[in-house]
């Protein structure tokens, strides 16, 4: 596991720098002991969980919180003192959009453009363009993805040097997402620097060079997207033909130390969450983790040799087979496996923001 | 304070405050009409039989000129509450409901500090109060004029304003306060509202019965003397300075406020 600074490359200075970041807000709400640094021209995707503590850190970013320790900084400049200093160089699309309700987007986003000393509009009307917004409607009236492409547009069209972007495809449709993804890659080219926070992996995968997992309010660490594409595995949803099959199968996939461990760790998340039962499973080509919810499924996740796996699915009766990509969650245990996985096995099935402290 | 953002917090005002304006524009014409020194013994008979009712709203009923007519009947209710609630409005459209909103944060991510943009938002609230007292003096005079010219003098209808101004400016301070040191955006608007009002019933009360008189002094309305400005008497005066310097105290204090705390947006 890395540490922010650690993967900081040397030759570029950061951007955005994080030490020791710390606002607690109780009940193990909040970040701790945060640090990261984005070096210039980087796009850095900020992972986690819903309330793993990616918005505490953006509103720090913005000057919104004082932190309780450690510093937040921007081009050197401290985001709390000098917030106002640091607006003239930083494009912010909140996690929740709420632009005022009252206004047309064409009246928000000029008042934006002035309030922001922008001259001209030819890039407010290059990305309304882009991203096929009809501004002439008012606020209130726009749906959720209209509003969105409002505060994107209004993030982008001053054309910072910093753009912190919290959740911003939350709204859009695929071919809008496709287009979002266009434009930062656009914006790295031009050698903005962003962080975007997301909890949507393929988001995250198309647009950043590197990636920091944020776990219940702390950095949990920081790879570089070709590390987390390689780490990545897919799911298997596997239908047996009766539950006398499946438990043949479960029972031939038990008998590793590896497999052991992993039944362990989802007792936990059984009595977390009173669902999914594991079972790990092992063999030539392939290592696996699987779980079920009834007695004649089961879901197995599959690393390396698919070929092998399938091949060892061909000796059972299957009706049915499904895959789907792994969560983030699960991406995340299995960068982090061993001694973080074990610590941290108790906490998967508390999925979508119900984290509590390591 | 930026011309951009108080442009936008004007606007923001304004259709509240045209309706309020409109409203007690109206009352003025329709309680200058009512004035009749020869119908006053009947005005008088009326407020002798409910005494610590009217008294309670200011109206005492002994009112021989149309000044001492218009203190009665509209600085001590209409002219106090109508444009409380447009300042309580006023606070809450530019301060409380863009932090419930969210939409502050728009405004915190530009090049701005924090002084600025609350200054904004108080000088709107302040630019506001000072439109109303511009139209409140001007409908009196119209309407002095054309009902009893001369009975009253424009100085002493500006005097009589400036000092309502003051009384405006202190609660606008008092709910500019609360609506920056209070998280919760509820409990912000009421406390404001509420400490406004409590002020105005503590001197409801303290109108109404003698023995209660004490009350006078738990109430910043008691500094606001109409008649004592109408005159030019010094009390009257040194009152509606303190109103104005606490209420610009208080602003000066929600500023300070909103720069430091926290904002979750």
């Amino acid at each position: 596991m890395n540490d922010g600074k650690a993967n900081a490359p040397a030759h570029a200075p950061a951007m955005i720098e994080l030490r020791g970041l710390t606002k607690d807000y109780g009940h193990g709400r909040g970040v701790f002991d945060l640090t990261l640094e984005v070096p210039e021209g980087q796009v850095c995707g900020f992972l986690g969980a819903n309330g793993a503590g990616k918005t505490v850190t953006m509103r720090t970013l913005m000057g919104f919180i004082r932190a309780g320790r450690g510093s937040a900084r921007i081009a050197g400049l401290d985001c709390y003192r000098d917030r106002a200093r640091i607006q003239r160089d930083v494009g912010y699309l909140p996690g929740e959009v709420a632009c005022p309700a009252g206004m047309t987007g064409w009246e928000f986003l000029r008042f934006m453009a002035r309030l922001k000393g922008l001259r001209g509009e030819t890039t407010m009307r290059a990305l309304i363009d882009r991203f096929e917004l009809d501004p002439s409607a008012r606020i209130g009236r726009m749906s959720k993805g209209t509003k969105q492409k409002v505060a994107l547009v209004c993030a982008f069209m001053g054309r910072p040097r910093v753009l912190l972007l919290d959740e911003p495809t939350s709204g859009f449709d695929p071919l809008i997402q496709e287009r979002f993804v266009d434009l930062v890659r656009e914006e790295r080219e031009r050698g903005a620097t962003v962080l975007l926070s997301s909890h949507i992996f393929p988001e995250v995968e198309r647009t950043c060079d590197r990636v920091a997992f944020v776990r219940a309010g702390r950095l949990a660490g920081v790879e570089s997207m070709d590390e987390v594409r390689g780490a990545r595995r897919r799911v298997y949803g596997i239908v047996f033909a009766d539950a006398g099959e499946c438990a043949r199968y479960r029972a031939a996939h038990m008998r590793s130390p590896h497999v052991v461990a992993a039944v362990r760790g989802d007792a936990e998340a059984r009595a977390a969450d009173g669902g999914a039962v594991r079972v790990g499973s092992s063999g030539p080509g392939l290592r696996a983790g699987a779980h079920g919810t009834s007695g004649v499924g089961l879901e197995a996740t599959v690393v390396g040799d698919v070929g092998g796996f399938i091949a060892d699915l061909a000796g059972y009766r299957v009706v049915d087979l499904t895959t789907r990509e792994q969560t983030l969650e699960e991406t995340f245990l299995h960068i982090y496996d061993g001694a973080t996985a074990g610590r941290t096995a108790g906490h998967a099935g508390r999925a979508n923001g119900k984290e509590t402290r390591r | 304070m930026n011309p951009t953002l108080l442009l936008h917090d004007l606007r923001r005002i304004l259709p509240m405050w045209t309706a309020l304006t409109a409203v007690t524009a109206a009352y003025i014409a329709v309680v200058v009409a009512m004035y009749d020194p020869r119908a006053n013994e009947g005005l008088d008979a009326l407020v002798a039989t409910m005494p610590e009712l009217f008294a309670a709203f200011g109206m005492d009923g002994a009112s021989a000129t149309l000044s001492g007519f218009m203190v009665d009947y509209l600085y001590g209710f209409l002219l106090v509450l109508l444009p409380m609630v447009m300042v309580v409005a006023a606070v809450h459209g530019t301060l409380i409901r863009p932090i419930e909103t969210g939409s502050m944060a728009y405004l915190l991510a530009s090049p701005h500090s924090r002084r600025t943009i609350a200054g904004s938002a108080l000088a709107s609230v302040v630019a506001s109060s000072a439109a109303m007292a511009v139209a409140v003096s001007v409908t009196e005079a119209v309407c002095v004029a054309v009902r009893a010219p001369g009975d009253v003098a424009l100085a002493d209808i500006a005097a009589m304003n400036l000092g309502l101004l003051a009384l405006w400016l202190s609660m606008a301070g008092v709910c500019a306060l609360s609506a920056c040191a209070i998280g919760n955006a509820s409990a912000a608007l009421w406390t404001g509202a509420g400490l406004c009002a409590a002020q105005f019933l503590i001197r409801m009360l303290a109108q109404a019965d003698d023995g209660m008189d004490v009350l006078r002094c738990a109430t910043a309305l008691t500094l606001f003397d109409p008649e004592g400005l109408a005159a030019g008497e010094g009390p009257a005066v040194c009152g509606a300075v303190a109103l104005a310097v606490a209420g610009a105290a208080m602003c000066v204090a929600a500023v300070e406020v909103f720069r430091r705390r926290d904002l979750s947006l």
